[in-house]
């Protein structure tokens, strides 16, 4: 993606960050072999996505991603073992899935072979986060304002229009 | 709610909440089989063996651009079994918008009530009280021999003013009238809220 990105937590990615992110992330992908590593923000929408697309249905992904994040960091809270940063690991036969919470705005999803040592993704999995913290320790707010510039009433009419025109009955 | 002002790209989550069986998927079911599939994803459903609803299902659509801004809609619905309360919750999480799917049913009424103050709570704690967060309210299964008169089935829940449509789900009666509701209501939100 190479375009700015407002996230959820009010923060942008202007397109240097995204820059050092995609270098950082593609170093990733080389260093821990992953088969792929995503990055989404906490709706699931992805942000940055290295490694073998192949069929994956991203939009999917993305959703699954964050939700498997959130259920995991509900158990913890439940049984009081919440603590910042959660990381979560599922161990399979033929490849090592990691989902790793950045900073409350962003998620890490890395899918890596089970060949690799695990201790060893866990420390990429970390060092890319902190390096993700620091490319957007410098956010650029952009500006908001009126977002749609539009008398009320024309807004129903074009809102309605535009769902009609995706709708087939 | 998520805005990318450069691309001018608004993403809304709505939430499709409501009591077990009451046609939440039903409804977003039919949304998917609707929507032309370029504008649409998958939908992703996490059920049980027994077809329930078992985490959520979701899917987007993208509509064309309103006023230079495109709104990418993500809709959701909860698992509506008693004992799921806690997934609820998260689903429920950064909701810009809710539909409540209740049941027409005389069978049904206290379910429809239990889930009506479950979510007040839910809401609540989210800091998104009914009466903030957009609000419609679907009254399905309007083909059962047994269904209540809407305005009964209004006085059970006490519902105040939202704006509520009859539905019969599963032929697809009354489900875009109701996506065509909250879709307006949270956009005219987002409006009033970014001014
Ligand atoms: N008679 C009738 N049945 C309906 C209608 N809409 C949905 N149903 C049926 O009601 C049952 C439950 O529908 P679902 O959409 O799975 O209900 P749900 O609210 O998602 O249920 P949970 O996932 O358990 O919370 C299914 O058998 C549907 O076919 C309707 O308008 N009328
Ligand atoms: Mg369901």
């Amino acid at each position: 993606m190479k375009n700015p990105m407002r996230l959820t937590g009010g923060m942008s990615i202007i397109p240097s960050q995204e820059e050092l992110i995609d270098t950082i992330l593609s170093s990733q992908l080389e260093k821990s072999q992953a088969r792929l590593i995503l990055l989404i923000d906490t709706s699931g929408q992805v942000i940055s996505f290295h490694g073998e697309r192949g069929s994956i249905d991203l939009v999917a992904l993305g959703a699954l991603t964050a939700s498997d994040l959130a259920a995991s960091e509900e158990i913890a809270r439940i049984s009081n073992l919440y603590q910042e940063n959660q990381m979560v690991i599922r161990q399979g036969s033929k490849m090592n899935t990691i989902v790793y919470d950045v900073n409350h705005n962003l998620i890490l999803l890395y899918i890596v072979p089970a060949t690799v040592p695990l201790g060893w993704v866990c420390y990429l999995v970390r060092e890319s986060s902190s390096q993700i913290n620091e490319a957007l320790s410098k956010i650029q707010e952009i500006s908001g304002g009126r977002i749609f510039e539009s008398e009320n009433a024309n807004l129903h009419e074009m809102i309605n229009n535009a769902l009609d025109q995706v709708w087939k009955d | 709610m998520n805005i990318n002002w450069q691309l001018r790209q608004l993403r809304l989550k709505i939430v499709y909440y409501g009591p077990a069986m009451s046609g939440k998927t039903t409804n977003i079911e039919q949304i998917h089989k609707r929507i032309d599939p370029n504008n649409r994803s998958n939908l992703v459903s996490l059920k049980t063996n027994e077809d329930r609803t078992l985490f959520f299902d979701f899917m987007q659509f993208e509509l064309g651009k309103v006023c230079g801004m495109a709104p990418c809609i993500q809709l959701y619905t909860v698992p509506g079994q008693e004992y799921y309360k806690a997934s609820r919750k998260l689903v429920l999480r950064g909701a810009d918008g809710v539909v409540f799917v209740a049941d027409s049913s005389a069978a049904r009424i206290g379910d429809n009530l239990e889930s009506w103050l479950d979510m007040d709570s839910a809401l609540a704690e989210m800091n998104h009280p009914i009466g903030k967060i957009p609000l419609v309210v679907q009254y399905n299964k309007r083909d059962l021999a047994d269904a209540v008169p809407v305005i009964n089935l209004r006085k059970s829940l006490g519902v105040g003013e939202f704006p509520q449509f009859e539905a019969v789900a599963f032929n697809g009666e009354g489900v875009f009238n109701t996506l065509k509701s909250i879709v307006n209501d949270v956009i005219f939100q987002v409006q009033k809220e970014l001014q």
